[in-house]
């Protein structure tokens, strides 16, 4: 072995280079390598940057430092063995992703509208109350990009809350496998409606303490608003979605405009970036349209609890979870659906392709966060290199979830 | 060869001395440091909602002296890329500067260990020649994470030199004097020469009495907003939130000390800790009375006579640094950060040319009176 | 709102029958066209700016492969307007094995030992100080079957047309960027292939486990 530094380091090629080479660089330019272990992208993702000092000239990520190929895993399991694979996708709205292939699967399957409502009314309980948990991370980490350190622990402080919730009902804190093709895996442990209740009375002051700790902060707002502007065009033409879509103005939510289980049933608004700080579509209304969307969940979930207490989905001692739940999942052959969800981070769909046996033929799941990112380099050139990680922070990616 | 050997003897008296007091300082600022970074966990868990250490020792009290054995234990390791003889010398340049910042520092009546006539001068000087270590440090890693947070810091820092010597001249104009020992008598009991509230002479002199109404930011008000200045500034200075680009977790890892462990990272961990206890003495004995005491003579009731004396003089300097320490403590964990444009945007467009106003302030001042 | 069957007969007016070779109804949700593969582009450009259409939105684009026996890959895009709010989905299939063409981006990394041979990409030796070699870089040229790209056109499909490059192995005509997005820039193979047969070893470490 040789000793010499640079026998060292040419004995190691990289296996993902760089795309910009020394060579094509101007005499101000460098190539900083952000990444994969850095505090601020969110796990292992790559960003090469090109920077002249402070001002990024370009940015190129490089995905798939936690590629664990999905795609293929789906195609060597039956339907319902998925679902655990399907929890670490997005492994911070795991409750939404499980949701996501069961109703695809259902449609696929033809059984959507067989539901029964508390069912369904669970589902989406559980699918709200993992969006606010999934908001709060995002908020909290946001605000650690922007230097706050105090938000991410009093987000995470109530985040624990509601994961201490889940693990109630499913055993699991994180990857949580409890809502099933057809059915869920239990129904929920007796006192769970009022506990849950309990968190919402508790919550709703938390949410206007963080506004007035981190949302309107002088600096922060200095920081944040009018950098990373996401014009409307742009952002549908790169396939955006989620909060991402929302921040730059457009109202557009697949809860509202392409309905699954039983939100047409409830009440919420569609927050969209108004611009009232910065302009629609900066990093600033992004983390609003975030804000915000946390009471709206919050509104979700009272109605939910009234229906699953009082209205429709109460509890009732023939109410069977898994009675839909089919012993074997066998989809007619030449099938195939293409299913879209709104999770926390945007649209995420699952196009499944069935050869009318036990394991799906092809799955392709189009994750919000792969979409999202992909824009990061067409908003961050000419940004400076600190407003490159709060841009990254606004996209609020899950590497999990780009990576697959 | 006799007359060598008295000359011997009679340098070493004063060498020992001198190294004595060294010696104290030193190990001062280490148990400080202790404490203070203590105090920083505890303090941002209070802020943060959440219990801080707890396990090493009663209430978590020996964490830190965990953390310094953990330090001292590591294996030294020197990047293969480094420059190696600046990389190494870095951290106790840096070091150093803070720690003869202290050499001028009086502590109280006749604790000054160098009381130099141009004390003032001397602290600034040697405050900014910190940043030749920060970028030594950088330029050595041989990283560029390192680069991005030495080059950083020393714009910042000679930034913000120009408002907090500004800020400080305002003072000197006032006190018509460069030492620092003579700056802190001007401002209690036993100042010569009348001293009006609030500096306006229909006024009743307040020499006598003592306490918080002689201090400087009283006696004249607009070395409040000087203070102020000076403050802000001075948290740039020490690189602390929300001034901490150079070091910015978020963005640079850990900025100018990314390559750095075990005791060479303690020394910078020492230095900016030293660093924050400095610039906060700095401010008291400039803005708050140095070590005289805020309680005033109130008729019989002589408080501020039986609150004065060498140990009360430590006592009363230490408590306003730590004040000052808690306040940097307070900001950090509340604050987000700046950005590098805003960051200079506010030095030379928004406490510059307040700070030149103050000094103009001080001049007119100063003639007048 | 435009019904799947307006859709299509705007397309054969405009392209002629040969446009749309199959309306795939029956179990397919959204309902799928299956369109000319030299037509892609202008069919795709058609789609987007056709005020009626006017599918703004590329929601996913997906490679299949068909497996040795039927030949055959197919690019799925689901298309969206957020306007109309009306979905289709459109199916190119090619062949898998005629008309391929060559791509030079695949990376391949060999070890070469002191002695200037290459070592076989095996198990590392035992000792953590033994000598691996130096490792040598070199583009190769592969051949995959076709499609045109639509990057240009909706810039999602960028991404994601690397992706149907990284892991099925189809190549998109006038990508500006094709190169593999998800798995290292060396991997062997397109894992999604239904015939791909996983490597023993990758850069000496062993994959099966």
């Amino acid at each position: 072995m040789s000793t010499s530094p640079a026998a060292g380091a040419a004995r190691w090629a990289a296996s993902d280079p760089n795309r910009v080479r020394l060579k094509d660089l101007r005499t101000e330019e460098m190539v900083l390598n952000m990444g994969p272990q850095h505090p601020s992208t969110h796990g292992v993702l790559r960003l090469e940057v090109v920077t002249d000092g402070e001002i990024v000239i370009d940015v190129i990520p490089h995905l798939g430092y936690l590629h664990r190929c999905f795609e293929k895993h789906a195609e060597s399991l039956t339907y319902p063995q998925v679902i655990p694979y399907v929890d670490r996708m997005d492994y911070l709205a795991a409750m939404n992703n499980e949701l996501a292939w069961a109703v695809a699967v259902e449609r696929l399957l033809g059984i959507e509208e067989d539901i029964h409502p508390r069912v369904q009314y669970i589902r989406v309980l559980m699918a709200e109350l993992n969006r606010i948990a999934s908001h709060l991370v995002s908020i909290g980490t946001f605000g650690q990009d922007a230097g706050a350190v105090t938000p991410f622990l009093w987000c995470f402080r109530d985040r624990e809350h509601i994961l201490n919730l889940f693990e109630w009902a499913s055993g699991a804190r994180l990857l949580y496998n409890y809502i099933w093709i057809g059915g869920l895996m239990h129904d929920l442990p007796v006192g769970f409606e009022e506990r849950c209740r309990e968190f919402v009375q508790y919550f709703r002051p938390r949410v206007r303490e963080l506004n007035d700790l981190l949302t309107y902060n002088t600096i922060f707002v200095e920081r944040t608003a009018n950098v990373g502007v996401l014009p409307l065009e742009v952002a549908i033409n790169y396939g955006c979605s989620g909060p991402m879509l929302r921040g730059s103005g457009l109202r557009w939510d697949l809860r509202r405009d392409d309905p699954y289980l039983v939100y047409p049933d409830l009440e919420f608004d569609v927050c969209v970036g108004r611009g009232e700080v910065g302009t629609p579509g900066d990093c600033w209304n992004r983390y609003k349209v975030r804000a915000e969307e946390i009471e709206q969940s919050l509104r979700i979930i009272e109605q939910c609890l009234d229906q699953l207490q009082r209205g429709v989905a109460r509890r009732t001692a023939d109410f069977d979870p898994q009675k839909l739940c089919p012993p074997r999942v066998v989809p007619p052959r030449g099938a195939e659906v293409y299913a879209r969800f709104e999770n926390p981070r945007g649209e995420l769909g699952f196009y499944i392709l069935s050869d009318g046996t036990e394991k799906p033929f092809r799955v392709k799941a189009r994750s919000p966060s792969f979409s999202n990112l992909s824009v990061l380099p067409e908003i961050s050139r000419g940004a400076m290199l600190a407003d490159l990680i709060v841009i990254l922070g606004s996209v609020d990616i899950v590497l999990g979830e780009v990576d697959r | 060869m006799g007359s060598g050997m008295e000359f011997f003897i009679a340098l070493l008296g004063p060498v020992l001395g001198v190294m004595f007091v060294a010696l104290l300082v030193a190990s001062f600022i280490a148990l400080y440091t202790l404490a203070a970074v203590y105090a920083e966990r505890k303090v941002s868990a209070f802020i943060q909602d959440r219990v801080g250490p707890l396990e090493t020792g009663p209430r978590g009290l020996l964490q830190t002296v965990a953390d310094i054995l953990k330090l001292l234990l590591k294996e030294d390791i020197v990047p293969r890329m480094a420059d190696k003889p600046l990389w190494v010398v870095a951290p106790f340049v840096v070091f150093s500067a803070v720690f003869v910042g202290y050499a001028v520092m009086p502590f109280g009546p006749e604790l000054v260990a160098a009381n130099l006539n141009v004390g003032v001068l001397f602290i600034t000087a040697f405050a900014a020649f910190e940043v030749a270590g920060l970028l030594l440090a950088g330029w050595g890693s041989n990283n560029k994470y390192a680069l991005y947070g030495a080059v950083r810091s020393v714009a910042q820092v000679i930034s913000y030199e120009i408002p907090a010597g500004l800020a400080v001249l305002s003072v000197v104009l006032l006190a018509g004097t460069l030492n620092l020992q003579e700056i802190v008598l001007q401002q209690g009991i036993g100042a010569s020469g009348p001293r009006h509230l609030f500096g306006l002479p229909f006024l009743p002199d307040v020499s006598a009495l003592g306490g918080l109404f002689t201090w400087n930011v009283l006696a004249y008000p607009h070395l409040l907003i000087a203070f102020a200045i000076y403050f802000i500034a001075s948290l740039a200075e020490v690189n602390r939130a929300p001034f901490d680009i150079p070091e910015a977790e978020s963005e640079l890892v850990a900025g100018y000390h990314t390559e750095y462990g075990g005791i060479k990272f303690a020394f910078f961990y020492l230095a900016e800790y030293g660093g924050m206890l400095l610039v906060g003495l700095i401010g008291a004995v400039l803005f708050l009375g140095g070590w005289h005491s805020p309680l005033p003579n109130l008729g019989p009731v002589r408080l501020a006579d039986w609150t004065t004396g060498p140990i009360w003089g430590i006592f009363w300097l230490l408590l306003k640094g730590f004040a000052a320490v808690f306040v940097h403590m307070w900001a950090r964990w509340t604050l987000p950060r700046l950005r590098v444009d805003q960051l200079m945007y506010l030095c030379w467009k928004v406490l510059t040319p307040f700070a030149v106003a103050m000094v103009v302030v001080s001049a007119f001042w100063a003639s007048w009176r | 709102m435009a019904t799947v069957y307006e859709i299509r007969d705007w397309i054969v007016e405009r392209f002629g029958p040969e446009g749309v070779r199959e309306l795939q109804l029956e179990r397919v949700i959204p309902p799928a066209l299956v369109i000319d593969p030299a037509r892609l582009r202008e069919i795709c450009r058609f789609l987007r700016d056709d005020p009626r259409l006017y599918f703004d939105q590329l929601m996913c684009l997906s490679g299949v492969d068909y497996g040795p026996e039927r030949d055959q890959v197919a690019v799925v895009y689901h298309l969206h307007s957020t306007v109309h709010d009306h979905q289709i989905a459109l199916k190119v299939i090619v062949s898998r094995s005629e008309n391929l063409e060559p791509v030079v981006n695949k990376l391949e990394y060999t070890r070469i030992g002191p002695d200037g041979e290459p070592i076989p990409n095996a198990e590392p030796p035992e000792a953590p100080e033994a000598d691996f070699g130096e490792e040598r870089v070199e583009y190769v040229t592969e051949y995959l079957p076709a499609v045109d790209t639509v990057s240009d056109i909706w810039r999602t499909a960028e991404w994601h047309e690397r992706e149907a490059y990284d892991l099925v192995g189809i190549a998109f005509r006038g990508h500006p960027d094709l190169r593999r997005i998800l798995t290292c820039d060396d991997w062997p193979g397109h894992p999604l292939r239904k015939d791909y047969v996983w490597p023993e070893y990758y850069h000496g470490i062993r994959v099966a486990y």
